[in-house]
Parts: C-alpha cells; sequence; structure tokens
C-alpha cells in the first residue's frame, strides 16, 4: 500500500468512469459514472494527504468540497433530468442532441 | 494486514464501479454505487481519514444515492426495455478508456515512482472531526471558513435551482409525450 | 478707405455658396420666387463686392510696386493641412491682377446668367435645383481663382468639375445628357488625374504648394535636375510642368481631350454659357497662366503649351465652318478660342532666345489674360443669344431659324455686336485681344503660331457670320409660330452687349501696363509692326465678306455649291475628324475587347475562382466538422481523450 498503488487505483475508477460516461445512453446512468469519476478524484485527494502532503489535514477538507459541489450538481441535475422526463418522456441521450450544431 | 485489506477494498470497489458502468438495470446500478461507496469509505478509514470516510458515507449514500434511485424509479416505467448501447458504442468506449488509462499508468509509472512513497505514521487526529472542523471554520490564514461559506451559498443557489426546475409549471408546462 | 474689401473677399465666394445652400435645402422646394430674388440677390451682392474689390486692389496694391513687387496679396490665410513642418496646405485668398479680373467676370457672368436663367428655366420642374446648382458652379470657379496654392485649387477644381457634370446632365431623363455628362466628368477626370500627380511630384520637389513660392525663382532652379523617364532624360521641371499642364489641358479641352466640350452642349444653354464664358473651360487658362512663371523655366512645357493651342485653334475653327446646330458652332468657337489663349501663353517664350527667364515676352501673358476677359462677355452674350433663340424657335438646327431679324430686334443687334467682337473687327472688344496675342506671337518670332491665328482669325469671322446670318436673315421657314423675345432673357443681352462693344479699346492699355508675369523681369523692347492690326482687322472684314456673300444675300445655292465640290472635306469636318469615332474605336475595340475582356475573364474565372474554391473548401471542411457536433456524449469524451493524447505524446517528444 503505497502512493503509486493509491493513484492506478484512481484510474482505473477515471477510466470505468470514462466508460460509462460513453456506453450509457440513459442520462441517470451517465449520471452514476461521473460520481465514479469524482469518488476517483477523492481517492487521489486522499492518497496524497495520506503519503505526501505536507498539510493532511487539508488534504482531507478537500473531498469535502467535492463532495458538497457533487452535491449540488446531482440536485440540479437531477432537477433537469426531472423537468426533461416530464417534457419529452424518455431519457435517452442518443435522442435528446437538441443542442448540438 | 494493512495491505491485504487495501488490496481487497480496492478490488471489490474496482468490481462494484464495473457493475455500476454496466449494469442493464439502472437500480442494480445504484445499489453497486452505493456499495462502491461504502468500499471507498472503507479505504478512507484504512487511511485514517474518519471525518471523510463519515462524510461520504452521510452525504453519498444517504443523500445524493437515495435521491438518485428516487429519480430512477420515477422514470423508469415497468416492463421497458433498457437502453442498451450499441457494440460500436461500447466498443470505442473501451477503446477510449483503455486508452486513457494506458496513458495515465505509463505516465504514472515511469515520472511518478520516485514520490511512490510508502505508508508513514500520521498524527493521530489528522483526519478526525474535531481537527477537520476546527480547521474548516478556522478564519485564519490556513482556515477554511471563506470556501466554506461559498459552499453553503452554492448548496442554497443549487437547492433553490433543483426547485425551479423539476416544479410542475402548470402554465408553462409542455405536453408529455 | 479704399482698400476695405480686401480683408473680405472672400465673402465673394461665399454669397453664391450661401445661395446654394439657401436654395438647395430649402427654398427650392418650398418657393419660386423666393428663390428668384435669392439667386439674384445673393450673386448681385457678390458682384457689387467684386467690383469693389478690384477698386481697392488697383488703387491700393497696383499703385504701390514698391509695397507689392510682385503685384500680389495674399488677402485671407488660414492653415488647414499641415503634412510636414514644411509643407502646409492653407485655405485663402490670392489676389493679384489676374484672379481679381477673373474673379470681376465670374460675378459679372454670374448675375447676367442667373438673370437669363430667370426667363430661360421659369416652365422648368427643375427650378430650384438649377439655380442651385448654378451658385455653386460659380462659387466653385471663385474659390478656384482665389487659390493661393495648389492643393486648394485642386479641391476646387473638382468641384467645378462635379458642379458642371450635375449642369450638363442636368435634364437627366435625356439619356444624351447623361452620357454628354458623363463624358465631361470622365475625359476631364482623366486629365485630372495627371494633374494630382503633378502636384503631388511637385510639392514632393519644391516642399511646397504656395503659389508665391512655386513661382519664385528658386523652385524653378530646384528642379532642373534631369529625370531618367522611358529611357529619355528630361528635365524635372518639364515633367512636373507637363503633368500639371495636363489638368489644364482636359479642363479647357484642347486637342485631344476637346471631346467633352460639344456633347457638353445637352445641358441647358445658360449653363453652356457660363461653361463657356467664365467657369470650367477658362479654369485650364488659368491655371497655365497661374504656374506660368515656373513652366517659363522650361522650354519644353512652353512648346507644348503653344503647339496644343495653335492646334486647337485651327482645328476647332475648321469644324465650327460646317456645324449645323447653333449650339455646336459656339462650342467650337469656344475651342478656338481657348487655343488663342494657350498659344497665346506659350508664346511668352521668345522663338530661338536662350531658354531660362530672360527670353521671355510679357506681351503673351498679359495679351492672354486681356482674352479671356473680353472672350467672357462675348462668348456668354453668344451662348444667351443663342439661347432665346433656342428658346423662340424649339430647335437647335439652323433649318429652323432663318429671318428672325425682325421677330427678336433686341437679341439680333446684341448677337451683331457679339459677333462683330468675336469676328476681330475693330474697334470691338476682340479685335484688340485678339491683336494683342497676334502681336506677341509675331514678336515672339514663332511664324507658324502668328500664320496660323492669323488665318484662324479668318476662319472665326466666317463661321460666326455664317452662324449670325443663317439665324436672322434670309427666308422664314413655312411652319413657325408667334416669336416673342422675353424680358429676363433679354436684359442681360443687352447689358452683355456693352461690355462686348467697349471693352477692348478702355481696358487694352490697363492690361499691357498691369498683367504681367510676376518676375522680376525687365520688359523688352520688341517691335511693333504698324501692319499687324490692319491685317488682323482685313482678315475678319474678308472672313465676314465671304459669309455674307455665301450666306447673307438669302441664297444658298452658291454655299451648296461650294459644299458639293468640297463634299470629301465636308464629310471630314461634319463629323468632327472622325476624333470621337476614334475614341470610340480606341475604347471599344482596343481597350474594352483587347484589354478589358481578357482581365474580365481573369477575373471572373481565376480571381474568383480562387475565392470560389476556398469558400467551397471551407464549406465542404464546415460539413465534415458539422458531423462532429452531433451532441453525442461518446465522441466529445472521446475528443477529449484522443486531445490529451496527443498533448501527452507532445510532451514526450524529444524537443
Amino acid at each position: 500500500m503505497n502512493l503509486t498503488n493509491c493513484l492506478i487505483l484512481s484510474f482505473i475508477l477515471l477510466s470505468i468512469g470514462i466508460l460509462g460516461v460513453i456506453t450509457r445512453r440513459n442520462v441517470i446512468g451517465i449520471l452514476l459514472s461521473i460520481e465514479i469519476m469524482l469518488n476517483a478524484a477523492n481517492i487521489n485527494f486522499i492518497a496524497f494527504a495520506r503519503f505526501s502532503a505536507h498539510d493532511s489535514t487539508a488534504g482531507a477538507i478537500f473531498p469535502v468540497f467535492v463532495m458538497a459541489v457533487s452535491a449540488c450538481e446531482m440536485a440540479v441535475a437531477l432537477a433537469i433530468i426531472i423537468a426533461m422526463y416530464r417534457n419529452k418522456g424518455h431519457l435517452d441521450s442518443r435522442r435528446l442532441g437538441e443542442l448540438h450544431g | 494486514m494493512h495491505d491485504l485489506l487495501f488490496y481487497g477494498l480496492a478490488g471489490l470497489l474496482v468490481c462494484f464501479s464495473t457493475l455500476v458502468v454496466m449494469a442493464p438495470n439502472l437500480v442494480h446500478a445504484a445499489i453497486a454505487l452505493v456499495a462502491s461507496f461504502f468500499m471507498t469509505a472503507g479505504l478512507y478509514l484504512l487511511f485514517e481519514m474518519e471525518f471523510v470516510a463519515v462524510a461520504q458515507i452521510m452525504v453519498y449514500v444517504g443523500g445524493i444515492v437515495i435521491f438518485v434511485i428516487i429519480t430512477i424509479l420515477l422514470t423508469t416505467r415497468l416492463g421497458e426495455n433498457h437502453l442498451l448501447p450499441p457494440i460500436r458504442q461500447r466498443l470505442w468506449g473501451i477503446i477510449i478508456a483503455a486508452t486513457l488509462l494506458c496513458m495515465l499508468l505509463f505516465g504514472t509509472l515511469t515520472s511518478l515512482l520516485p514520490i511512490g512513497l510508502a505508508e508513514r505514521p500520521l498524527p493521530a487526529d489528522t483526519g478526525s472531526l474535531a481537527t477537520v472542523g476546527s480547521r474548516l471554520l478556522q478564519p485564519t490564514e490556513n482556515g477554511f471558513i471563506v470556501p466554506f461559506e461559498m459552499i453553503s451559498l452554492l448548496l442554497l443557489i443549487a437547492l433553490i435551482g433543483a426547485v425551479v426546475l423539476a416544479r410542475k409549471d402548470s402554465a408553462n408546462r409542455g405536453e408529455p409525450s | 478707405m479704399a482698400d476695405f474689401a480686401l480683408p473680405y473677399s472672400f465673402v465673394i465666394a461665399l454669397l453664391p455658396l450661401g445661395a446654394f445652400l439657401l436654395i438647395g435645402l430649402w427654398v427650392g422646394r418650398v418657393s419660386r420666387g423666393l428663390t428668384m430674388v435669392i439667386t439674384l440677390a445673393l450673386p448681385g451682392a457678390s458682384l457689387l463686392l467684386a467690383l469693389a474689390l478690384a477698386w481697392s486692389f488697383f488703387t491700393t496694391v497696383l499703385a504701390h510696386p514698391e509695397l507689392y513687387p510682385n503685384r500680389t496679396l495674399i488677402a485671407a490665410e488660414a492653415a488647414w493641412l499641415n503634412f510636414t513642418p514644411q509643407l502646409t496646405g492653407s485655405l485663402g485668398v490670392y489676389l493679384d491682377p489676374i484672379s481679381v479680373m477673373m474673379i470681376v467676370v465670374i460675378t459679372a457672368i454670374a448675375l447676367m446668367v442667373n438673370i437669363y436663367s430667370v426667363g430661360y428655366m421659369r416652365d422648368d420642374p427643375g427650378f430650384g435645383r438649377f439655380f442651385a446648382l448654378l451658385n455653386l458652379f460659380s462659387f466653385s470657379m471663385l474659390g478656384l481663382v482665389m487659390s493661393p496654392n495648389l492643393l486648394q485649387m485642386f479641391v476646387f477644381w473638382e468641384l467645378v468639375g462635379v458642379s458642371s457634370y450635375a449642369l450638363i446632365g442636368f435634364w437627366y431623363q435625356k439619356p444624351s445628357a447623361v452620357a454628354a455628362s458623363k463624358k465631361a466628368f470622365i475625359v476631364t477626370r482623366f486629365a485630372d488625374a495627371f494633374f494630382l500627380v503633378g502636384i503631388i511630384a511637385l510639392a514632393f520637389l519644391a516642399e511646397s504648394f504656395d503659389f508665391l513660392t512655386l513661382n519664385g525663382g528658386e523652385t524653378a532652379a530646384r528642379l532642373s535636375h534631369p529625370v531618367q523617364l522611358l529611357g529619355l532624360e528630361f528635365n524635372q521641371l518639364a515633367v512636373v510642368g507637363l503633368l500639371i499642364f495636363a489638368g489644364g489641358w482636359g479642363k479647357s479641352a484642347m486637342f485631344p481631350l476637346h471631346i467633352w466640350l460639344p456633347d457638353a452642349m445637352e445641358g441647358p444653354t445658360p449653363v453652356s454659357s457660363i461653361i463657356h464664358s467664365a467657369t470650367m473651360v477658362v479654369a485650364g487658362v488659368f491655371l497655365a497662366a497661374r504656374m506660368l512663371p515656373l513652366f517659363a523655366a522650361s522650354e519644353v512645357v512652353l512648346e507644348v503649351v503653344r503647339a496644343v493651342g495653335v492646334f486647337t485653334a485651327l482645328f476647332a475653327a475648321a469644324i465650327a465652318v460646317v456645324q449645323t446646330d447653333i449650339k455646336r458652332i459656339l462650342a467650337f468657337s469656344t475651342l478656338s478660342q481657348l487655343g488663342y489663349m494657350m498659344f497665346s501663353l506659350g508664346a511668352v517664350q521668345l522663338s530661338g532666345a536662350a531658354y531660362g527667364h530672360e527670353g521671355l515676352n510679357p506681351l503673351g501673358y498679359s495679351a492672354s489674360m486681356f482674352h479671356i476677359f473680353t472672350h467672357a462677355f462675348f462668348k456668354c452674350l453668344l451662348f444667351l443669344g443663342a439661347g432665346a433663340v433656342i428658346h423662340a424657335v424649339h430647335s437647335n438646327e439652323v433649318e429652323a431659324m432663318g429671318g428672325l431679324r425682325r421677330a427678336m430686334p433686341w437679341t439680333y443687334w446684341s448677337l451683331l455686336a457679339a459677333c462683330l467682337a468675336i469676328a476681330g473687327i475693330p474697334p470691338l472688344s476682340g479685335f484688340w485681344s485678339k491683336d494683342a496675342i497676334l502681336l506677341a506671337a509675331y514678336q515672339s518670332g514663332h511664324v507658324w503660331t502668328f500664320s496660323i491665328g492669323l488665318l484662324v482669325g479668318g476662319l472665326t469671322a466666317f463661321y460666326m457670320f455664317r452662324f449670325f446670318f443663317l439665324i436672322f436673315h434670309g427666308p422664314v421657314p413655312a411652319e413657325r409660330g408667334v416669336v416673342h423675345e422675353d424680358g429676363w432673357m433679354t436684359l442681360p443681352i443687352v447689358a452683355l452687349a456693352i461690355p462686348s462693344v467697349v471693352a477692348g479699346y478702355l481696358c487694352k492699355d490697363f492690361f499691357s501696363a498691369y498683367f504681367l508675369i510676376p518676375l522680376p523681369l525687365e520688359s523688352s523692347h520688341l517691335a511693333h509692326p504698324v501692319w499687324l492690326p490692319v491685317a488682323a482687322g482685313a482678315m475678319g472684314s474678308a472672313g465676314l465678306a465671304l459669309a455674307w456673300v455665301f450666306y447673307g444675300r438669302g441664297d444658298l445655292a452658291l454655299a451648296r455649291r461650294m459644299l458639293h465640290r468640297l463634299a470629301l472635306l465636308h464629310q471630314l469636318l461634319v463629323h468632327k475628324f472622325y476624333i470621337d469615332e476614334g475614341y470610340l474605336f480606341l475604347t471599344r475595340t482596343v481597350i474594352f475587347s483587347g484589354i478589358a475582356a481578357p482581365i474580365k475573364w481573369f477575373d471572373r474565372h481565376i480571381v474568383d475562382g480562387a475565392m470560389n474554391g476556398v469558400a467551397m473548401i471551407l464549406q465542404a471542411g464546415a460539413l465534415l466538422v458539422r458531423r462532429v457536433q452531433n451532441g453525442q456524449m461518446t465522441i466529445y469524451l472521446g475528443g477529449t481523450v484522443l486531445g490529451i493524447f496527443f498533448l501527452y505524446l507532445f510532451g514526450r517528444l524529444p524537443l
């Protein structure tokens, strides 16, 4: 258990998140994948705080902010999803490309 | 002992995350996400970051994922086939993710190895509730009072925005199709 | 108190400008009566002020040669454009004998034409527009003759051009009028391009626009370096002088740029009158006179001025003999008289004398100015009379005229005076000025110039009296309504007859005494043969007599027989030596088909093709790129990851 292991873990999680964002068709699924990516970032923060940082407490505080931001994002995104579902009747991201050029 | 725990937790985390991404049923994916958050919290505990671990469970598992599950249930009709991606899209996803992973791993393993530091002893209360809480609210230059307050403001705005967006607007509502 | 008018001389020019603005912007559309009042009052005031100015000028400046060595006064000057500390373009009023003379002539003619036009344009729907433009025209010409420097002169030069364009094309419903106005504008613009190049070159070499500096001896000395051009060696002064003279060449309609002037007859007759007498065409001669001290330092320029002038005089007089449109006869007569003025300026150069400021004959300069002065009155009168006749019989052709003597007695006697004057019959005004010109040419030793001048004097008398007899004598055509004279139109005709008769005799000593080249020059004592005025008068009388024989007796049979015998020459003259056809061939066949068409093809296919090709490639690329913006997360994220990957690879490059 050292920093490199933790980093490799977070990279794997990030790649899984990317894979999810690309392959998921349901918008909620995409959101879940984004959560995984954020989780990977949090693991990175904690790992650096644990193994390398001068001020470990600060490293422990950052994930709190990330969580708060992701909570905001989730709240707004889910609200949008509900509104979208109400208007469109589906959540297929392949059929929602209304803002493309 | 610690190493074993770490590898175990990490392996489970990767498995559950893969499940989150791949599970055809979104409810299953959400439950797998809960499991993966638990694993993450375990990792945090392993790293002696109690406060983050607790916050992880409370915020994510207790708040966000419940919200997600409710949304899933709200927006999924019974008997509806799941939106499965075509093979081509899945293939592209795997290629892109693999490319990214290879790149990151290669970069890390070749250049970051020197700081692949081993475990080191931390002061006992580095990640404890008391320490983190007092740092968060400290108004000195080491404190995080300003970002903390801004986050609270952001949360408030998001809350109001979410309510406004999701509200059933009787005047402006489009026809549900 | 004698010089009170001098500081306010610029007001003379501003009054017509005020009339232009008032009528053009407001009154012209509101009230015909008020337009009439303004167009008579302001130019009238301008004429009074001009007369006061002339009085002031001749009593102060000319009476005190010790104070004003060059007889020149800059009455007002305001810096306008500072190009460099040395080179400043200013606006101002430059008074010397010729500009004062021109100011008086222009204001007088402008007033007469304004009075006349009140009658002539009475029923025209463009009444207000006409008077606005007419006043703009006289304003531009006044500004031109007042210019203290080339820059201001060029500004007003172009203003004269544009207002003449608007006036020639006044009846813009007529395609021929539009074509004529375009022709006048384009031909003079063509010459003005050379003029502008000349101004720039001169300003660059002499570092000044001011006539005082340019006409001083230093500039001529400064420009004496030789330059290589087209493998030939030229004097800088000659090149610059010819470029500047080219401007006057076009404006004064010298051969071969004369083609616009006959066509300019498409404008209303008062416009032709003012163009031919006081404005526009005289501007070219005025420019040459203004720059003459500089030109005089180069033999080439003066040779060109003289040659162009004398050729145009003969050429135009020959064409005038056979024209049947009375306005065209007058137009070619103007060309011929302008030729006189030009070659008189060129005749300043003594033949065979050592070149430079020593061998100059000041008579050429003063005679040219004298002829401008007298010509303005009688030519204006001729045009106004022709206009009155046209107004009465509604035709320009001589066939429709004839026997008008009884119906239009005032016009008849006034035109008789004008024709006698232009024919050079003593003692009317034209005789004195033409005599002075011939004398100058003779004194300077240009035998050919002198002989052609004398011959053209006879031709002038012939074609003018052909014009006169065909209009007023002979049988009355059968179908003609009641002809009467219009009061507004007859008044200026009669008024102009007076100076046409007496101006020459009264002013001849005045001109030879004061209208000298502004150079420190000791007037040389040259021969003054007694037989010369006699010969000139005899030539004029001979021409008159010949015209009587052919056209005056009421029997045109002899004239017809002569024309039949000389049919070839007649055809050549009627078609004006086919100059217009030649230009048409040159522009149509050579320039349009030979040069413009390939360029057009190149432009359409190569230049535009390249542009269209670029646009098409971009469009195709855009269509391709647009595919990417399809709202699919896969593509966006994949692109991001690939971008990061490439950045990473770039970072790994061993640079």
